[in-house]
């Protein structure tokens, strides 16, 4: 059965404090969540865990009926896995075009010949400079990332991540430290480049941005699933807006 | 040309396997000090191919490169579980170990009337085929100069593909170069395999040049050499470590002016470089300045 993500009774302890807990998911091919909770809830570790950054304790995991558990990191990277950070990671001794190149390397295959080699090289090229040209960095291709603005950098991160053609993006805060325009903007070239058909896992704290790209939410607090379920519903939840939103009464 | 500079050209082009070598484990992420072991390796594969089993010098080649390449795969497989200093201090401590084998290692065979092969401590003598094969000296030096060709065109090539971006990218950063599929650990090991490779070529070229090799000859100075050449020239391109060869043995140990003060001077350039360009003169950044006015 073609399925997407499965995660199962999730559990991620650091010695005596649980980082996560028992958590189950179900993402179906092609369907956006938005994960949000309060700082320390668990939402980078789940996406560490899902990408092979960090084992868990208990549970299991399953991408397209292929179990994940215990893999790492490269090897569910090949499988179509691929994230941007929190903490915005890029290389930053290669330029703009070397690190979409870096992000090509999932997808690439072995030529038999020169000739076959050069036209996947051209092929490689045109859809490197067709991704920075959707993030308005095509013109910066030749920079180090030294030249790049933060907003710049977090696109770099995105394009990359798309550089590698995943089935399942996990995007981590790819907002943060922008403008509300920027963030709009973004939304909107996540909406017509990204998320078009991709199954999606997007970490977020501001909610307008979630609830523009994701139909399904999942709230974490404390490493434990306090709400999961459409999105509109889920931020008017009661106990999210008293938890995560702050709200009283 | 005369003797004199066709000898010192052909230094600083055999010197060039040596730097090239070391500069592909930093651009991976390593520090060694042990690329000598591989140039001792290579020069005495080499000299006993030639001059002992009487091989034709394409195969002392090619045994020379196999020999570099699987030892370095073979240290690398243990040694790349290290990183940082402790790798660096085994890179090192694998080199003298080399150079401790090598000092009791021997293997003569009488060849022509002549008693000849790897004697220990003594050295190695009458590594003799390029005076066998009526090479002169300038034609020799076009032969290392085109494998050094050869060695610098799979650099670029490997530039042109996607491998050096692979090494780079897991130079700078495993976890992220894990999250883009690449297998850190793989990458690792065979870049090491192709650096003792590269530096085996380089050590067998030097030693039907020379002649006459000895374990002394591959301490740990040659090692501190061949890593500060790619600290002087330049990490964002092969021609950094030839740069580099090319300040210290072109210009500090041949002009005469700093005889007998080549070590300070050269000491006290690595030290100046380190600190006002870390990444050495040709870095990334310059290179993609160059490469950007190059494309208008």
């Amino acid at each position: 059965m073609a399925s997407g993500l499965r995660v199962s009774n999730l559990s991620l302890k650091y010695g005596g404090v649980s980082a996560l807990c028992g958590l189950s998911m179900d993402l179906a091919p092609g369907e956006v969540i938005g994960l949000i909770g309060p700082n320390g809830s668990g939402k980078t570790s789940f996406l560490n865990l899902v990408t092979g950054f960090e084992f868990p304790t208990e549970g299991a995991i399953f991408f397209e009926g292929q179990e994940l558990t215990g893999k790492s990191a490269q090897s569910i990277a090949r499988k179509g896995i691929a994230r941007t950070f929190q903490n915005l990671q890029v290389f930053s001794r290669l330029s703009v075009y070397e690190n979409m190149r870096a992000g090509c390397h999932r997808c690439s295959k072995p030529s038999s010949s020169f000739w076959q080699f050069k036209a996947a090289r051209n092929a490689e090229k045109e859809r490197i400079l067709s991704l920075l040209d959707c993030f308005s960095l095509a013109d910066m291709a030749l920079d180090t990332p030294e030249a790049l603005t933060l907003v710049q950098l977090r696109q770099l991160d995105l394009a990359r991540a798309l550089a590698s053609e995943p089935k399942l993006i996990l995007l981590d805060e790819p907002a943060a430290g922008m403008t509300p325009y920027e963030t709009d903007q973004l939304a909107k070239t996540l909406q017509d480049h990204v998320l078009n058909g991709r199954s999606a896992i997007i970490i977020e704290h501001k909610i307008d941005f979630i609830a523009a790209l994701a139909k399904r939410t999942f709230v974490l607090s404390a490493g434990r699933a306090i709400a999961d379920g459409p999105t509109d519903e889920v931020l008017c939840d009661k106990d999210v807006r008293r938890i995560y939103l702050g709200e009283c009464g | 040309m005369d003797v004199y500079t066709i000898t010192v050209l052909a230094n600083i082009a055999l010197f060039s396997f040596l730097a090239i070598s070391a500069w592909l484990l930093l651009l991976v992420g390593e520090i060694s000090f042990g690329q000598q072991a591989y140039f001792a390796i290579g020069a005495y594969t080499g000299g006993v191919s030639t001059a002992v089993l009487q091989l034709p010098f394409g195969i002392a080649l090619l045994m020379a490169i196999a020999a570099g390449g699987l030892f370095a795969g073979l240290v690398a497989i243990p040694a790349m579980r290290l990183s940082g200093l402790h790798f660096s201090i085994a890179s090192l401590a694998f080199a003298e170990l080399v150079r401790s084998v090598l000092n009791v290692f021997q293997y003569q065979r009488w060849v022509d009337g002549y008693l000849t092969g790897p004697d220990g401590v003594n050295g190695f003598r009458d590594i003799r085929w390029i005076y066998d094969a009526g090479i002169d000296p300038g034609t020799y030096f076009l032969m290392i100069l085109g494998c050094l060709s050869v060695v610098m065109l799979g650099v670029v090539m490997a530039s042109y593909g996607r491998g050096m971006t692979i090494v780079r990218s897991v130079g700078e950063n495993r976890r992220l170069a894990a999250a883009q599929g690449m297998n850190a650990t793989r990458v690792r090991i065979i870049t090491a395999s192709v650096a003792g490779a590269i530096a085996a070529l380089g050590g067998t070229l030097y030693a039907h040049m020379a002649t006459y090799i000895e374990p002394a000859q591959f301490g740990l100075m040659i090692g501190v050499h061949s890593l500060a050449y790619g600290l002087i020239g330049g990490m964002g391109t092969v021609f950094g470590p030839l740069l580099g060869v090319l300040i210290d043995i072109g210009a500090l140990e041949t002009l005469r002016i700093f005889s007998g003060y080549r070590m300070i001077f050269f000491g006290g350039l690595v030290a100046l470089v380190l600190i006002m360009r870390p990444r050495g003169i040709l870095d990334e950044a310059t290179v993609a300045k160059v490469q950007r006015w190059l494309r208008g």
